[in-house]
């Protein structure tokens, strides 16, 4: 399981490395995927215990594992991603959702 | 009532007619200065090398009256400034802060002090009123300006004053914020809130100064402000940049063709060239379409959470035009005024008592 605010930051913000230190390209590179590749069965994210979650994290961190190569399809299949607030979890999948359309999967 | 002797009534209106006399004489002082620097040899060969301003009494963004007045003051700060002169705020007068517009004062006198190729020197004087001193002091203003702090901060309208800034995504300092606001607003909107900050401060250091603002005035630090306000359950969040405005930087972002920001701009009708309609622009895009690489979402999140709290406000200003949402009422107004901020604030408002608990179904 990996629990966002204990294996990456209780501050995540922003999207590119550039932008800050607890970006959502930096989540995604350094902690999801690295998790996904290592992880061989259903990989659990918490997003739970942060300072908010905005749509520009959320988009790069969850939406860019289809632009670094990952199907939705298969995201569907292997992560289960929670949060206290439902909407917070819907609004990753739907980035992921919108971001497979772009890249036609 | 007690009656008055007649040395006393004497002594009454000899103290009426000197202060009469000394407001006038100011008054007339202030209006000569303000004529100097209004008319166009002053910038070319001005030998003043020294000035005092005297800052609007009310700072509010709002009010088209201290608005003008502020806008004004802040001009002359700057010509002032780009001038080589060193320049002394007269803060004496001032006597109601509110958010938006303390922000932009801070904001501006900010990157003035921050400029390379200004150097501006810029002193100040103490406030009278000490509300107003103990709040310049709390945020670091006075000190920024060469005065050291004298006042033990006890008002409670300024103990609840927090006040953020940084030039880029780095929410670390904030957690302080996100426990007051949890205590005011509850947990749910807190986060929700949270959320909107992080994404106006995304959007100042992405979009805001995506070229230069135009006013002459090179900034090394491109930078964001926060201010943050609870007190007596009103919650009030600003967050300022001091960059090109929506406007500007709406069709330069690259998150949207241009084309489809025409259309979008043709379908909001009205045949005047509004500041305001661009807010509403941006809003309308990241509800309804999706741009480039998913972007644009973070304005319209931050108008959702006012909607989620069914009470509220949002209101928007990005150079001349304003944006306002009123949750209860489900209300939008959009209007420009005659002058313009150059930048882009957001500020929301929450009266923590009049709350629907929202989201009761957030867990289920």
């Amino acid at each position: 399981m990996i629990k966002i605010a204990s294996a990456f930051s209780e501050f995540p913000a922003g999207r590119y490395r550039a932008d800050g230190p607890y970006s959502g390209q930096a989540f995604r590179e350094d902690v999801l995927i690295p998790a996904l590749k290592s992880s061989h069965g259903t990989l659990h994210v918490s997003l739970d215990g942060t300072l908010g979650l905005g749509s520009s994290f959320l988009e790069e961190a969850f939406g860019g594992l289809v632009r670094a190569g990952f199907r939705a399809s298969e995201l569907h299949a292997r992560m289960v991603i929670s949060c206290r607030l439902k909407s917070y979890e819907a609004r990753a999948w739907q980035y992921i959702d919108e971001a497979a359309k772009t890249a036609h999967q | 009532m007690k009656r008055l002797s007649y040395r006393q009534r004497l002594r009454i209106s000899r103290l009426t007619r000197t202060r009469t006399f000394e407001h006038q004489r100011r008054k007339a002082i202030r209006k000569e200065r303000l004529r100097v620097l209004d008319s166009p040899a002053f910038a070319a060969q001005s030998k003043l090398t020294r000035i005092a301003l005297v800052a609007p009494r009310r700072f509010s963004l709002y009010h088209l009256r201290s608005r003008r007045r502020v806008l004004r003051f802040l001009d002359r700060l700057r010509q002032c400034a780009a001038a080589g002169m060193r320049v002394r705020i007269d803060f004496g007068d001032v006597s109601s802060l509110e958010p938006c517009g303390t922000l932009l004062l801070v904001a501006e006198i900010s990157r003035l002090l921050g400029s390379p190729q200004l150097r501006a020197r810029i002193s100040c004087s103490y406030p009278r009123n000490h509300v107003v001193e103990q709040l310049f002091q709390h945020i670091g203003l006075l000190e920024r300006l060469g005065c050291s702090p004298r006042k033990v901060i006890e008002h409670r309208a300024v103990k609840h004053w927090t006040y953020h800034t940084g030039t880029i995504v780095d929410m670390t300092g904030m957690a302080e914020l996100k426990r007051r606001l949890e205590q005011e607003l509850g947990d749910l909107l807190a986060f929700d809130l949270c959320s909107g900050i992080q994404e106006a401060v995304t959007n100042a250091v992405h979009h805001a100064y995506i070229e230069p603002r135009g006013d002459g005035i090179e900034v090394k630090d491109e930078g964001w402000w926060l201010f943050a306000q609870h007190v007596d359950g009103e919650v009030h969040i600003a967050i300022c940049d001091v960059g090109v405005g929506i406007r500007r930087s709406l069709p330069r972002s690259g998150v949207w063709p241009v084309r489809v920001i025409e259309a979008v701009l043709r379908s909001l009708g009205a045949s005047a060239d509004l500041d305001a309609k661009y807010i509403k622009a941006a809003l309308e895009l990241g509800e309804t379409r999706t741009g480039e690489d998913n972007r644009g979402k973070g304005l319209p999140e931050m108008l959702q959470l006012v909607r989620n709290a069914r009470y509220g406000s949002l209101r928007i200003h990005s150079n001349k035009g304003m944006l306002s949402y009123f949750g209860a009422q489900g209300v939008e107004k959009i209007l420009d005024y005659p002058d313009s901020m150059m930048g882009t604030l957001i500020q929301w408002t929450f009266d923590a008592k009049k709350l629907v608990p929202a989201q009761a179904t957030e867990n289920v």
